[in-house]
């Protein structure tokens, strides 16, 4: 009533059509029918019920809208107004009764976890699952990086070298020891350093000699003559041959002896 | 059966202590290996070409042990003295110095070196652990030829030579030849 007292008063005398009565009226009965009306207010209010059958008709429209909403609020207070202890105790009930034949309830985790987030077992549990993760992923980068697959170790750097320029690798580092070349193979044989390579590829004839008074080899490259394929002519047999990733270029190792 | 609670219960115990050495160890670890020497190494690559001259036998290297006595010592050249003895064991009258080149190069950089005659040799440091050194070589001769392409595990302090047989003007092959001797180490950069 008060908001539409407050809204009528920016209207002024408006006469709505299908009242006679202005909106300032109507708001004056209404304030009437409320009680809210000082003295002159109500000698209007009574003035104009008396000369008006409109004014008439309005308040008994508000006397009757007001009854009608009072009987709601009534009928929506006894809805609302529900007694749950009857309900609780009601349950109560029912779980002695339960527990009778069931045994006696427990309580689960989660609410036992609910009154103490922080508590210390909690902390264990969630540090441990954290540190087991962490350990695991530790463990597993060390894992990687120590066998070559990350980092700057020779496994790893196989991929990398291969780019750089060099096909057909042989997975694993080969050791190449002869003793000696040619003929004085048995005069040469001694202990010297193996010369430890990954792989190794010449357009030439690759050897390995071993200066008998040195420890370490020599590589020695004899160039392919003209018209002659992977193999010597002079002895092709003896040339061995792994694989052949690219006819022109042969995978070239070492060879015992010419 | 393998719950939550029940792993996090084995867990619990001995697991939490495993877990927090490991968790201080290894970015200890970690730590370490990014403070190593060799991530702050470059590889000193030292190359000697060696022009080799005058074979004295027509048919193979000889060894020394058969046929050195007989044969009359090579001329070597005085800058080539640390290799000498390696040098005796090939099969030519004398050794000359036709270039040397030291060059640094980071691991994992690779690296163009030019020598003589139209040489041209392509080194990357692979790795440096203590003594050993990896390295990735290509050797490729004035006819862009590809002499050599390997990858090698080098030892510090040895000198490793390799060498190919040219091809003279009148069309005999060995009359001379072409040695490279090459040094490895490692050097904080």
């Amino acid at each position: 009533m008060n908001e539409l007292k407050t809204t009528a008063s920016d209207a002024k005398d408006v006469i709505r059509p299908q009242s006679a009565l202005s909106v300032r009226q109507e708001v004056l009965l209404v304030a009437f029918h409320d009680g809210e009306c000082g003295m002159f207010d109500t000698l209007r209010a009574r003035y104009l019920l008396r000369r008006s059958a409109s004014a008439r008709a309005f308040i008994k429209s508000v006397e009757s809208a007001d009854a009608a909403y009072r009987a709601h609020a009534r009928q929506v207070e006894r809805d609302c107004n529900v007694d749950l202890w009857d309900r609780i105790s009601a349950r109560i009930q029912a779980e002695k009764h339960a527990e009778v034949f069931l045994g006696q309830r427990t309580y689960s985790a989660p609410a036992a976890a609910s009154e103490s987030v922080w508590s210390i077992a909690e902390w264990r549990s969630r540090f441990a699952w954290g540190a087991s993760g962490a350990a695991f992923a530790s463990v597993l980068a060390m894992a990687l990086v120590q066998g070559g697959y990350i980092g700057g170790t020779a496994p790893g750097i196989a991929a990398l070298a291969s780019r750089s320029g060099s096909q057909g690798l042989i997975p694993s580092a080969t050791q190449v020891s002869y003793a000696g070349a040619g003929t004085s193979a048995g005069a040469g044989i001694r202990a010297v350093d193996p010369i430890e390579m990954d792989w190794m590829r010449s357009e030439g004839r690759v050897q390995v000699l071993h200066p008998p008074s040195e420890r370490t080899s020599i590589i020695w490259v004899r160039p392919r003559a003209q018209g002659q394929g992977g193999a010597s002519n002079d002895s092709p047999q003896r040339v061995p041959r792994l694989s052949r990733s690219n006819s022109r270029i042969p995978i070239a190792i070492p060879a015992a002896g010419r | 059966m393998f719950g939550f609670p029940s792993i996090a219960k084995t867990l619990s115990g001995r697991g939490i202590c495993v877990a927090f050495v490991v968790l201080l160890v290894f970015p200890a670890l970690g730590a370490a290996d990014e403070s190593s020497p060799e991530s702050a190494m470059v590889i000193r690559v030292r190359i000697r070409a060696v022009r080799a001259l005058g074979l004295t036998h027509p048919t193979q290297l000889k060894t020394g042990v058969v046929l050195g006595a007989a044969m009359p010592l090579p001329q070597i050249s005085p800058a080539l003295e640390d290799i000498s003895e390696k040098l005796k064991a090939l099969n030519y009258r004398e050794y000359k110095v036709a270039s040397s080149q030291e060059v640094l190069v980071p691991l994992m950089k690779k690296r163009t070196v030019y020598l003589h005659e139209g040489n041209m040799l392509l080194v990357r440091p692979l790795y440096a652990d203590g003594g050993n050194i990896g390295l990735w070589l290509r050797w490729i001769d004035g006819a862009g030829t590809r002499v050599l392409d390997t990858r090698m595990h080098f030892h510090e302090r040895e000198t490793m030579l390799t060498g190919t047989e040219l091809t003279g003007a009148d069309g005999r092959v060995g009359e001379a030849a072409t040695v490279l001797a090459i040094d490895v180490s490692a050097a904080p950069m």
